[in-house]
């Protein structure tokens, strides 16, 4: 076993952190502090050099992200955070808000401080009314104490933050669909670029705006704790740092765990405890349900959980939620769900998500039914080929691409579903090519 | 109809935001409080009215999110979660007993108004599936028997 | 003073399947390609509306960007090179296309779109051949009436949002909405309201498939069976431009046409539903003379010969006892030919069409410039309600510009004050009820502060009675009747006009009810109905031993009529029509008189004819002629024909 540092779980045993008064006495606001005494573009320095990655599923380098922002604007710049934590096999934002909403907090002030913004919004999804009790009280405590508001710790830097509750939607986790939410609109996706400018210049009411996981935020204040550079110590590439999994599925001892980016699929499956009372496995999912499957083979067990690694072998880190199924599960079965899932999730916007997650879906209702056809399979990978990278946002990627996972792996399960008495029924031809 | 309070507290919310619209998920969590849990045309012609909007485009919204009742729905809302993390550790089961143990189905209330059962996707819960959630309250690790005690309890309530 | 520097735009050079195309900065991708002779499908796209980018349809590859991107969102760049032809790209658009007609039913046989599909054409040449989709199609009721002239066939809805964005962004009232997601989301109004909007028909023209109905069109005809003429509309003053779409000799459809200056590409629903009258069973198609107190019906020379003499007579004992009371709905070459008769033949300048005295004063901006305005204030009406059209360019300029906007009683209402503090770009909205006392306080105000006011009159030719002369102290191009024009008007016409100011409105019923008139002619207005004080003109058609009435119904004031002659609508004959900026505007014949009507210029001329007149006219055209001829060109510009 490596050694695993506990960076945002240091405290998690801690009675009552989720108190200020407990939390301040565990290096809690020490970050704030100093973020609010240096200069904005030090903080980003700071986090530049920790090599901190988004941990909401795309893993883009936030510092690049935070410079984005225009310096000099005349129009005030936003703090979103993503905490609409939906993606299934993924429970971590929820713990971090229930037990710990101080890092949270402070590190929105770290965030703000640094894209020199006034005005943060949690955006958290509907369902959490829990953790938004939490925050609230958090954010509370934290006027309380003189760390929001106006002229915070006599630093001259004001801050406010809100909480803005969902209503139920998965695609409000997308970034600019979240956007579209918070803005009282129909939680659909924005243009991006080339389409648009990006969120950095115009975002949430046409102004400069970040939007960042809750997980990214509230590493920041341990990193400025630790200075960017220790932080950067941990991992290894371009993957750096520690992160949090959710483990669940058929292990003995499913949870949040922190692992440094990295570690060997093995070892995670070890310290949660193992497979469930012994049973073989048979696949596993490594970042959330949007992520392609890997078999619970050695190859992809020693495989380390990063994001390079996880982009090389055809799957994705993705907001970490790691899912570990055994002999029993039928991979068909698990997808009708799934599919069933992103069908209810995609907002309907655009073409190729509305109609074919739905069309995914149908076929594999009808393949459980026992009424598959053997073209049927290949009909599910043309599908999700004309939903990949042609979807208005990613969700219709999300739904694709955990199809085109499971028939990688998975293809005989699909086929011992087919009846044999089964022929093409209808007149069936690949889709052909227009000539010019 | 709004009560004075409720309108003091849209009038606060309003002025979380650079906007008036913006505020209008919040407005119609608070018009379903006021509306009995649910989101009557009225509430949305209220709403709308509020924050001068159409009311076309406040139904648009108010039928994106799940979480907005079109229709009147039980007392406590029993929304188990059956995506994939739950559905592998029992979620189906769990549904089709409370099912059994109120007498209706997936989507149904019970005819005394007091419970509706609904199936959800993932809660956010993974680690602790299977979970379900009545009204705000989250109950995780569920087993055959928790969930008995747990519907047992709210029948009393 | 400021002096405007005009730069020539910006331009974006780049190559479109292996053609270099120059195209302003900011234009989008699939207008660049249009212009590169490219021809990239699409659904959702709509000049006029915001991206949307949800159809998926216009996919094309750009080169150096990872995916396929939608032609109809992005906006050019120097130096981009984009591929609208590979087989990648066409790959990609047949996927899209079997996508959206997995769910949408084959019913295009029966389907009003079918013909003039999108859908139906891009199928034809971009999609798959044969489906590879099994499985129960999606299903909702149809098909469900929406208000009283649109219904929605939710089975075929493809969720472009083309109607959606048309109401938020262009019609301004948000009254549909996208309701549900997914592939359950509809296009729904509020469920408590209906389609409360002025302009639902254009949504019927803008859905690219047949989801959105006419419901008076539905099942009434295919498109390739009706014939579609040039027309204007004749419900307001705006003269928005319309297709008459016709078959078997009756209206099937009103369709918009485009004209930048006046309606852009839209209609309101008024002009698009509200003109079916020209069918109606009520109409009267054959002549009809009062005998034994009852209007029976007679032959045209019978009818015809009956109101000669009885004006002639009439007119040769004295001139001031025949009258005319023409219409505001009338062509400006049956204006004209109307008061030519009453000055030559009957030598009267009895003539007028006013049902009130009102300002005359034209435009001062034009219908456009509505849009641009900064500041603009409606006063004693809503353009909504009563000039729609005109609604839609304000709306522009709200929505654009972020103009004011405010529609007020008084012209001593605060919001006119805010208006014209803001000075050059403030357009002040008013009608003919305005009284000239409050005008002339609102010019000086208006002047000083460099703010514009538009009188707007309200039916499709009321500038054209106006400017053609039906007026009682003035010749065509208002020109007085006393002044050195009428000379030139005299030559034209071959005999002596009056040189006195005849009777308006009010004084011919005035004189009428105390028996000084004993010959009316009242041609296409309905003065029973509409004068204000309808008991002074029920007593004055009463008393008057001759009237005729020229219309298309029998009217109140038909009921006191001792010839009732039967005009033609609009769709019926050719001519041009004056909006209220003072546009004159051409309208063909779409189908032939119905019955034994005929166009009022027709009539008119054959009456002339029996008055003695040596040059009746054979058709609009001739009097066009004379009108340009005679007319200034401000008022009657030919090459607008």
């Amino acid at each position: 076993m490596s050694e695993q540092p506990q960076i945002l779980f240091k405290y998690r045993n801690v009675e009552n952190y989720n108190n200020i008064d407990v939390y301040m006495k565990h290096e809690g606001y020490a970050a704030a502090r100093k973020a609010l005494q240096m200069e904005p573009d030090a903080v980003i320095e700071e986090i530049k050099a920790s090599g901190l990655r988004g941990r909401g599923g795309a893993g883009f380098p936030t510092h690049i992200k935070w410079n984005g922002i225009p310096k000099n604007w005349d129009k005030p710049h936003y703090l979103v955070i993503n905490a609409d934590e939906g993606e299934p096999g993924t429970a971590k934002d929820r713990e971090l808000m229930n037990k710990m909403p101080h890092l949270l907090v402070e590190g929105c002030i770290i965030a703000a401080r640094a894209i020199r913004s006034n005005r943060c919004y949690i955006y958290i999804r509907g369902e959490y009314m829990e953790p938004g009790q939490s925050v609230r009280k958090a954010i509370q405590e934290a006027y309380d104490k003189g760390f929001l508001g106006k002229n915070i710790q006599g630093s001259g830097f004001d801050l406010d933050i809100h909480v803005h509750m969902g209503a139920g939607s998965y695609e409000c986790g997308e970034e600019s669909a979240l956007m579209s939410s918070l803005m009282g609109e129909r939680g659909m996706p924005r243009h991006k670029p080339p389409s648009a400018p990006l969120p950095v210049i115009s975002g949430v009411w046409d102004s400069p705006t970040i939007v960042n996981n809750v997980e990214t935020v509230a590493t920041a204040a341990p990193i400025l704790n630790m200075g960017g550079a220790a932080y950067g110590k941990i991992g290894s590439g371009r993957s750096l740092g520690t992160k949090l999994f959710t483990v669940s599925g058929h292990v003995n001892k499913p949870a949040n765990y922190e692992f440094v980016l990295g570690t060997p699929i093995r070892e995670i499956l070890e310290t949660a405890g193992g497979p469930l009372n012994g049973k073989p496995l048979k696949f596993f999912i490594p970042g959330g349900s949007s992520t392609p499957l890997f078999p619970a083979t050695d190859k992809f067990l020693d495989l380390p959980l990063d994001y390079e690694t996880m982009m090389a072998n055809g799957s994705m880190l993705g907001s970490g939620g790691l899912m570990f199924f055994d002999e029993g599960v039928s991979v068909p079965a698990l997808m009708t769900r799934l599919m069933h899932f992103y069908a209810h999730e995609s907002c309907g916007k655009c073409t190729p998500c509305r109609e074919g997650t739905n069309w995914l879906t149908k076929i594999h209702d009808r393949i459980m039914a026992g009424g598959g056809r053997h073209e049927d399979i290949d009909l599910l990978l043309d599908i999700c080929n004309n939903i990949g990278g042609r979807s208005f946002c990613a969700l219709g990627d999300a739904a694709a691409m955990p199809i085109q996972g499971a028939l990688k792996y998975f293809r005989h399960e699909y086929e011992a579903l087919i009846p044999d008495r089964s022929l093409s029924s209808r007149i069936y031809a690949p889709l052909p090519v227009a000539a010019g | 109809m709004f009560t004075v309070e409720a309108k003091e507290q849209l009038d606060n919310i309003v002025k979380k935001y650079p906007t008036k619209r913006a505020a209008l998920l919040p407005a119609l969590w608070l018009a379903q409080e006021q509306y009995d849990g649910w989101l009557p045309p009225e509430a949305l012609r209220e709403v709308a009215g509020y924050l001068e909007m159409p009311p076309a485009e406040v139904e648009g919204v108010a039928t994106f999110y799940t979480m907005y009742n079109k229709e009147k729905i039980g007392k406590f809302h029993i929304e188990v979660c059956h995506n994939i993390a739950c559905m592998v550790r029992g979620a189906d089961a769990l549904i089709d007993q409370i099912g059994e143990k109120l007498g209706i189905g997936k989507g149904e209330t019970t005819p005394d108004g007091k419970f509706t059962l609904s199936g959800a996707e993932c809660l956010g819960a993974c680690a602790n599936a299977p979970c379900m959630m009545i009204g705000a309250k989250y109950f995780e690790d569920l087993t055959p028997e928790k969930v008995d005690a747990i519907v047992e309890e709210y029948k009393k309530k | 003073m400021a002096e405007t520097i005009t730069q020539a735009p910006e331009t974006v050079n780049l190559t479109i399947d292996g053609k270099k195309v120059t195209v302003p900065k900011g234009t989008l991708l699939i207008t660049a390609a249009f212009q590169a002779g490219a021809d990239v499908p699409y659904f959702c796209h709509h000049p006029r509306l915001k991206p949307a980018g949800a159809c998926r349809m216009c996919l094309v590859r750009i080169e150096k960007m990872a995916k396929l991107q939608t032609a109809c969102t992005v906006p050019v760049s120097e130096g981009m090179v984009v591929d609208t032809l590979s087989p990648e790209v066409k790959q990609a658009q047949q996927g899209i296309l079997e996508f959206l007609l997995i769910n949408h039913p084959l019913d295009c046989p029966i389907c009003d779109r079918g013909g003039e599909c999108p859908l139906q054409n891009m199928t034809f040449q971009y999609g798959p051949g044969v489906t590879r989709f099994i499985d129960e199609k999606r299903h909702f009721p149809k098909p469900v009436p929406l208000n009283d002239y649109v219904s929605i066939d939710r089975e075929r809805c493809i969720q472009c949002s083309r109607c959606t964005r048309f109401q938020a962004e262009i019609a301004g009232d948000g009254a549909l909405a996208i309701e549900s997601r997914g592939n359950s989301a509809v296009i729904a109004p509020f469920s408590l309201d209906g389609f409360q909007s002025h302009f639902s028909g254009n949504t019927v023209e803008l859905c690219p498939v047949g989801a959105l109905l006419s419901r008076p069109y539905r099942f009434q005809s295919r498109p390739w069976e009706f014939h579609s003429t040039d027309s204007v509309c004749s419900m307001c003053g705006v003269g928005c431009n319309i297709a008459v779409q016709t078959r078997t000799n009756q209206l099937m459809r009103v369709n918009s046409r485009l004209n930048e200056d006046v309606n852009e590409e839209w209609t309101c629903d008024t002009g698009k539903f509200e003109q079916y009258w020209v069918n109606s069973e009520e109409r009267i198609t054959t002549p009809m003379i009062r005998r034994a107190s009852v209007l029976k019906p007679c032959s045209w020379d019978e009818a015809l010969t009956a109101v000669a003499e009885a004006f002639s007579s009439a007119a040769k004992s004295s001139s001031n006892t025949v009258a005319g009371i023409g219409s505001t709905r009338t062509s400006n070459e049956e204006a004209y030919l109307f008061q030519r008769i009453f000055r030559t033949a009957l030598g009267s300048n009895n003539i007028d069409h006013r049902m009130h005295d009102f300002p005359i004063r034209p435009m001062e901006t034009s219908l456009a410039a509505i849009g641009e305005a900064k500041a603009i204030v409606a006063i004693g009406f809503d353009p909504k309600q009563y000039l729609p059209v005109v609604w839609l360019r304000i709306y522009k300029a709200i929505s654009n510009g972020n103009a004011t906007y405010a529609h007020v009683s008084s012209v001593d209402d605060p919001a006119v004050e805010a208006a014209l503090a803001v000075g050059e770009g403030a357009i002040l909205l008013t009608d003919d009820h305005i009284a000239s006392a409050d005008l002339d306080k609102l010019t000086k105000r208006a002047k000083s502060a460099g703010a514009k006011i538009n009188v707007l009159l309200p039916d499709n030719n009321s500038w054209g009675a106006i400017l053609m002369g039906v007026l009682p102290d003035r010749l065509p191009s208002l020109q007085p009747v006393g002044n050195g024009a009428r000379p030139k008007f005299e030559a034209l016409w071959g005999g002596p006009v009056p040189d006195k100011p005849g009777l308006a409105t009010w004084d011919i019923l005035k004189a009428g009810a105390a028996g000084d008139i004993r010959a009316l002619y009242v041609l296409g207005s309905n003065p029973v109905a509409s004068f204000p004080d309808r008991d002074l003109a029920a007593s004055a058609l009463e008393k008057i031993p001759f009237v005729v009435v020229q219309d298309l119904f029998l009217s109140e004031s038909a009921q006191y009529a001792n010839v009732f002659l039967p005009a033609s609508s609009f769709i019926e004959k050719a001519g041009t029509f004056t909006n209220i900026e003072g546009r004159v505007q051409p309208f063909g014949a779409a189908i032939r008189p119905v019955g034994d009507s005929k166009p009022d210029w027709q009539i008119l001329s054959e009456l002339y004819a029996r008055l003695g007149a040596s040059a009746p006219f054979f058709g609009p055209a001739d009097i066009a002629r004379e009108i340009a001829h005679s007319a200034d060109k401000n008022t009657f510009a030919g090459d607008r024909r």
